[in-house]
């Protein structure tokens, strides 16, 4: 029986060593195992919707006339479509808005569509011709220019604001090419071509800032929150009208500073904006950029413009009436309607001055007496010369004398001559633009 | 007989039938483990040169990664990456990828000269990030090509839609804060797979910075400095094995390619010989390069057209060719559809200076 356990016990080699070799092997080549770490996953549950908070406003803007130049003359890169929901704010308000140049052919403007009342002008893009739109303008809306402002446009410009009381806005996005700074830097204003973010709290993107902090103003009246959605930063000695906060950084600081997007300048003339989105629908209805937009339109609409005697025929409101001093002007008389037609002033000749509309009155010397209230008030002498505030008497002989009479009520010119030649003389020179070259002073012009 | 029974003797005592049985069992032990279970240890070796992450790769890359996962002799792998990331969604496949193999087998991650936003979100897969000194590693975030205009474009006039939305998704807004979300995601899962090595702030994280090696293992985005060598290593410790190899995965799966087009294109090539086609082929499929398959479709498409269809079937090789793509073309997709059909423009992407 031992010799028969023995003799297969033999048997027993071949698995047993099969075994060893195998669990040799394992300890040779394997001296643990692999734990897998938990895998995270991308959690949506803990990744909620952004939303932003869309606002109303319902605003009862004051009516007045005026107009407002906007700028399509220099490459401006905006589209036709972005601007219209704001520029409908302005006709709201009774203002008509005029393009400068031809908006089609303007950089990112692709398409055009007249609303209110605007208007195409000529696409000349002199500074002549921007000096002459400006003539007529209470206001002037500059958008995101690729081409830069001529020095004589800049000084047109300059003029408008620093003389005559205009209102100017400058628009430029840092997201969008522009050359804004020359005009800009005339009035103190530079835009920076940073652009602002807030990586801790922001509308739907980094990049969308909130501007909470605002020095108070009629054009931040109401404001407590806005939304800038691709805003820079921008320096004016004049100071911000609206501060960033410490969360928000500009890419050309590296540490936290005080940032202005919205600034202006000349006494609050200029308003400078490192922004355009927040005009655009629907950016412009969230918070309260609805309550920045309306405020942007009333400052736009405004009555501050000054209007001097070159202006003309400008200073007029819709309708004027013309007075003669004597039949034998009746010529001259349809020659100023036509003018006056000329530049959308509706007239008419009359006898009888209606007190409660504006004056065209032509005369002689001889016919003084009738307007002599507003010759006494410009300083004007006519008695056996002429003279004025600002030249020397000169003889009456083959002259002619123009004076504008501004109150809050009217506005009255007066055109008084030697001669009918003379007076046609003057209206010539209306006609041409050259009676500029006769002003001795705001309002008074010698020819 | 004889010598048969001469022999059975001679076997059956006891010495000699010792030494047999136990050649016996050594060989049925060597076999069983190398051959059956568990096999002598290897570690897989992936490689991603630079390469921009697309759908394409992606399906390259997982066909990689799929090969050393039901590979069961390789017990960890190491994946030497430089990508700039690429595409959001082919980027997040690849990780989801990557996590599913950690759950077998250890990922290593070898980083190359760049590993930057998709691809560093592919790296977080891995159990074990090496760096180089110089390695430009991060870039956390996300890029959204055009979202469309500020002013949400008008109805057209030649096209039907249900809803607001339905044409082009939603206004820009809407694919702004999609970005947003995804940012999140990407930069929240990042704060979870790095855990407490992270010393770096969320903000930060965001800021989509890319950093070098070196400050990236200071930060935690990486966890150390280190080669091939340390990688292999590496993974090889992860998997508890020793006196392991390695196994160059891409040429295993290029070899598997190329036998799956002999397999096609081998009755093709007898079809074709004598028309011009053979002439300008290689000798042999072996000696194609991966790249080379796609050149060799289209040579074997003018050829059909040039001569007499003897190919009908050939379109079924689109789906199986990892670099020939799958499907036409974004442009004729639709033949005749009255506008242009997007390609997703979500990207995962570093677009920045490289070493």
């Amino acid at each position: 029986m031992l010799d028969l356990l023995n003799r297969y016990s033999v048997m027993l080699v071949f698995p047993a060593v099969a075994l060893g070799v195998f669990i040799g092997a394992l300890f040779y080549f394997y001296r643990g195992n692999y734990d897998a770490p938990p895998s995270p996953v991308l959690e949506a549950r803990d990744i909620p919707p952004v939303s932003s908070s869309f606002t109303t406003y319902s605003e009862t803007p004051v009516i007045r006339e005026g107009t407002l130049l906007v700028d399509a003359d220099h490459n401006n890169g905006y589209l036709q479509p972005e601007i219209s929901n704001f520029l409908s704010k302005v006709s709201a308000r009774g203002f008509d808005v005029e393009f400068l140049g031809n908006p089609n052919a303007s950089g990112r403007l692709s398409s055009f569509s007249s609303f209110g009342s605007s208007s195409i002008l000529g696409s000349t893009g002199k500074a002549s011709n921007l000096e002459e739109r400006l003539r007529s303008a209470h206001s002037f809306l500059v958008i995101q220019p690729a081409r830069g402002f001529s020095q004589e446009e800049i000084e047109a410009v300059y003029r408008f604001v620093r003389e005559k009381g205009g209102r100017l806005v400058l628009i430029a996005d840092p997201s969008r090419n522009h050359n804004i700074n020359p005009l800009a830097e005339r009035f103190g204003i530079t835009f920076r071509s940073d652009y602002l973010y807030n990586q801790v709290e922001y509308d739907l993107n980094f990049q969308n800032v909130y501007i909470r902090d605002f020095r108070p103003g009629p054009l931040t009246e109401g404001l407590n929150n806005i939304v800038l959605y691709s805003t820079g930063s921008i320096e004016s000695a004049g100071g911000g009208l609206a501060v960033s906060d410490g969360n928000t950084r500009s890419t050309f600081v590296e540490g936290v500073e005080p940032l202005y997007p919205i600034v202006t300048s000349e006494g609050g003339n200029v308003l400078a904006v490192a922004d355009l989105t927040f005009l655009i629908p629907p950016q412009s209805t969230i918070l309260d950029n609805p309550r920045l937009v309306s405020n942007l339109a009333d400052f736009l609409a405004s009555d501050q413009r000054r209007f001097d005697l070159d202006d003309f025929p400008h200073f007029f409101g819709s309708t004027a009436e013309i007075i003669l001093g004597r039949e034998s002007l009746l010529e001259a008389g349809v020659r100023m309607k036509g003018v006056l037609a000329g530049s959308e002033v509706a007239s008419e000749i009359r006898k009888i001055e209606d007190p409660s509309r504006d004056l065209v009155f032509l005369g002689l010397y001889e016919d003084a007496y009738n307007v002599a209230q507003y010759l006494q008030l410009a300083g004007v002498g006519l008695d056996n010369e002429l003279r004025t505030p600002f030249t020397p008497a000169t003889d009456k002989i083959g002259t002619a004398v123009a004076v504008l009479h501004q109150s809050e009520e009217r506005q009255v010119l007066v055109i008084l001559g030697d001669s009918v030649e003379d007076v046609a003389r003057v209206l010539g020179s209306l006609e041409s633009g050259g009676f500029r070259d006769g002003l001795v002073g705001d309002f008074i012009g010698v020819y | 007989m004889g010598f048969f029974s001469a022999l059975w003797r001679f076997l059956a005592t006891p010495l000699v039938a010792f030494v047999l049985l136990a050649a016996l069992g050594a060989g049925l032990g060597y076999g069983v483990f190398f051959h059956v279970y568990p096999q002598k240890p290897k570690i897989g070796i992936i490689d991603i040169p630079f390469t921009v992450i697309t759908d394409r790769s992606a399906t390259v890359i997982t066909s990689y990664m799929d090969y050393a996962r039901n590979r069961s002799d390789i017990k960890g792998v190491v994946i030497r990456l430089s990508t700039p990331g690429g595409g959001a969604a082919a980027s997040e496949r690849l990780l989801l990828e990557t996590q599913k193999l950690r759950e077998e087998k250890p990922v290593v991650i070898r980083m190359g000269g760049l590993v930057a936003s998709g691809g560093y979100m592919m790296s977080m897969g891995g159990n074990y990030l090496y760096a180089s000194p110089s390695s430009l590693v991060g870039n956390v975030g996300v890029i959204l090509s055009y979202p469309g205009p500020y002013v949400p474009d008008p109805p057209l006039d030649h096209v039907v839609m249900t809803g607001p939305d339905k044409l082009y998704g939603g206004d820009r807004r809407h694919f702004v804060a999609i970005t947003d979300q995804l940012k999140r995601a990407f930069a929240g899962m990042v704060v979870r797979e790095r855990g407490d090595l992270l010393r770096l702030s969320y903000d930060e994280l965001v800021k989509g910075r890319v950093y070098a090696g070196v400050e990236a293992v200071n930060l935690g985005m990486a966890d150390e400095i280190g080669g091939d060598t340390e990688a292999v290593a590496k993974a090889a410790a992860l998997a508890g094995v020793s006196n392991y190899g390695t196994v160059d995965v891409n040429a295993h799966v290029a070899r598997e390619f190329n036998e799956t087009l002999r397999w096609i294109y081998d009755p093709l090539l007898l079809q074709l010989d004598g028309q011009g086609v053979s002439g300008q082929l290689p000798g042999s499929f072996d000696d194609l390069p991966l790249e080379s398959s796609t050149q060799l479709r289209r040579l074997l498409d003018s050829e059909r057209e040039q001569a007499p269809p003897v190919a009908p079937d050939l379109e079924v090789t689109r789906n199986i060719l990892p670099h020939g793509g799958i499907g036409p073309g974004q442009d004729e997709a639709l033949p005749g559809f009255p506008m242009k059909i997007n390609t997703p423009n979500i990207y995962y992407l570093y677009v920045g200076p490289s070493q």
